[in-house]
């Protein structure tokens, strides 16, 4: 069983910000767990493990992995019963204050992961971009960087038309999910997909707030300053010349209309007048471009442009599918790694250590 | 509910002469745009892309001996602008842009790359509440015979 133990997504201004600079790294961390140990305990001289899954091409000679947070231990297996392992008695063992699990080194023989990387197209489709392939460590665990794959679908060049209020870019970013499949002997899983993330033509800079994540430019409904993707402090409209302002239109946008809000002012700051548009809710998701109003009377001199939510709930929240995968909210990967807990065993003899719940 | 940051827009309205109006790609993936205008200096880099010598039987009439193969050809446009310092701030990106492209037609928008010379630049000290800042962009080679 795979599991994703760490995925970049994190916590910004109370919203989940799934948007990563795919010029740095995009990793994932992932755990194998072939079975869980229910129980663990001594009888006689030796150390019984329960587990909740024991396949028949685990044998007596071979080495399993037992796995706990902070520690790996190699066991050799002296014999088997039923869903019951039992290896050489060892002290340290009852030591560990710690669920665990079991990897069957020995018996599952080639295992690896195979990660299939897919953007999502202009038509909301699933595309696969490539395949990674990879092995894991001791601790079960294996990192999976995905950004290598993800540049290929950037382009640099200006594709905007300067036709339309907010128009998607697909070039300057798109969203991606993964699936995750694991393989041993003739084995060979089912995939699994991830949730959807996102990617954008960038790059974040030392010591900037989020790390590799692009989390300040991620308009979010919790929080008012979420920025433009532009490095002016104020950005110059020449009039007559094409011009518009790269935002992200993100996924927790979803379910609102927004609209483009704009207050001109005049040389001394007076505000001449108000403007509110609804925006494209079809382009989201993606890196977009948005438009100015434009046509200003001459006494114009600066306005302020913004996007705010309308309040009104549309009706393309969460409708739309990712190649038969769902948006965010109808699957999701497991974040934080589950540790099945291990019990006493009901009359079990003498020496028993207290397992952490 | 405001969703993003309130960004503040200068509108420039002011007539221009000789405008060159570039947009380039800043670290973030995000599109800026200026209009360069009043000064702007053209000049051209070629090279020789080599030449040989033919065999002349007649030297009276012969027209001479060395005849090129081709030729190199690369137009530079330099712009500058006279600015405040916060628009320094965004315009110096323009230097280490992956991709800055010159307007070459606006119905349709029509873009061409271009390449901004590399290099290093002093762009202003600190006291300066308005500095000039100076770019050389390389243009498209000229397709030559060869």
């Amino acid at each position: 069983m795979i599991t994703v133990i760490q995925d970049p997504a994190i916590l910004v201004n109370g919203r989940m910000s799934k948007w990563f600079p795919v010029h740095q790294p995009i990793s994932f961390t992932l755990q194998r767990r072939d079975a869980n140990s229910t129980q663990r305990y001594k009888v006689g001289n030796e150390i019984h493990f329960k587990l909740d899954q024991l396949p028949s091409s685990v044998k007596a000679g071979q080495t399993v992995a037992y796995v706990t947070p902070s520690v790996t231990i190699n066991l050799v297996v002296k014999s088997i019963t039923g869903l019951y392992l039992k290896v050489a008695f060892d002290p340290y063992l009852l030591t560990i204050n710690a669920k665990g699990f079991i990897n069957f080194t020995d018996a599952f023989i080639g295992h690896y992961i195979e990660t299939k990387v897919s953007y999502i197209d202009a038509t909301l489709t699933k595309i696969l971009i490539g395949t990674v392939k990879t092995k894991t460590d001791s601790f079960g665990k294996s990192k999976v960087s995905v950004q290598e794959l993800l540049k290929t679908r950037c382009d640099n060049s200006n594709q905007f038309l300067y036709n339309a209020i907010n128009k998607k870019q697909l070039n300057e970013g798109s969203g991606f999910i993964l699936d995750f499949r694991e393989a041993f002997n003739t084995f060979v899983s089912a995939y699994v997909p991830s949730n959807s993330f996102y990617f954008a033509n960038g790059s974040k800079q030392l010591q900037e707030p989020n790390g590799y994540n692009m989390g300040e430019f991620v308009p979010k409904l919790t929080f008012s300053e979420n920025k433009f993707l532009s490095v002016f402090k104020r950005p110059t409209y020449f009039v007559g010349y094409p011009f518009s302002l790269s935002f992200i239109y993100s996924d927790l946008l979803s379910n609102f209309q927004i609209q483009r809000k704009e207050q001109t002012k005049g040389i001394n700051g007076a505000v001449i007048a108000n403007t509110t548009y609804n925006i494209f809710g079809a382009e989201r998701n993606n890196v977009n471009r948005l438009m100015l109003k434009q046509s200003y009377p001459s006494t114009v001199k600066t306005l302020d442009v913004w996007l705010e939510s309308s309040g009104i709930q549309t009706t393309w929240n969460r409708t739309d599918r990712y190649g038969g995968y769902a948006e965010e909210g109808t699957f999701r990967t497991l974040r934080t790694f589950d540790y099945v807990a291990e019990e006493k065993r009901p009359g079990n003899d003498a020496f028993f250590t207290r397992i952490r719940s | 509910m405001r969703v993003t940051e309130k960004k503040t827009i200068k509108v420039d309205g002011s007539c221009k002469s000789s405008p060159v109006y570039v947009s380039w790609l800043n670290v973030y993936g995000g599109r800026e745009h200026w209009l360069f205008d009043k000064i702007q200096t053209k000049s051209i880099v070629t090279q020789n892309g080599g030449s040989y010598e033919s065999y002349v039987s007649n030297i009276t009439t012969s027209r001479g001996f060395r005849n090129e193969i081709t030729k190199v050809a690369r137009p530079l446009l330099s712009v500058t602008a006279m600015v405040d310092i916060e628009d320094i701030e965004g315009l110096k990106t323009i230097l280490y842009s992956v991709n800055v492209e010159m307007l070459v037609s606006q119905n349709p928008v029509k873009w061409q790359t271009i390449f901004p010379q590399v290099g290093s630049f002093r762009i202003n000290d600190t006291k300066q509440t308005k500095a000039t800042i100076e770019i050389t962009f390389e243009l498209a080679d000229i397709n030559i015979q060869g």
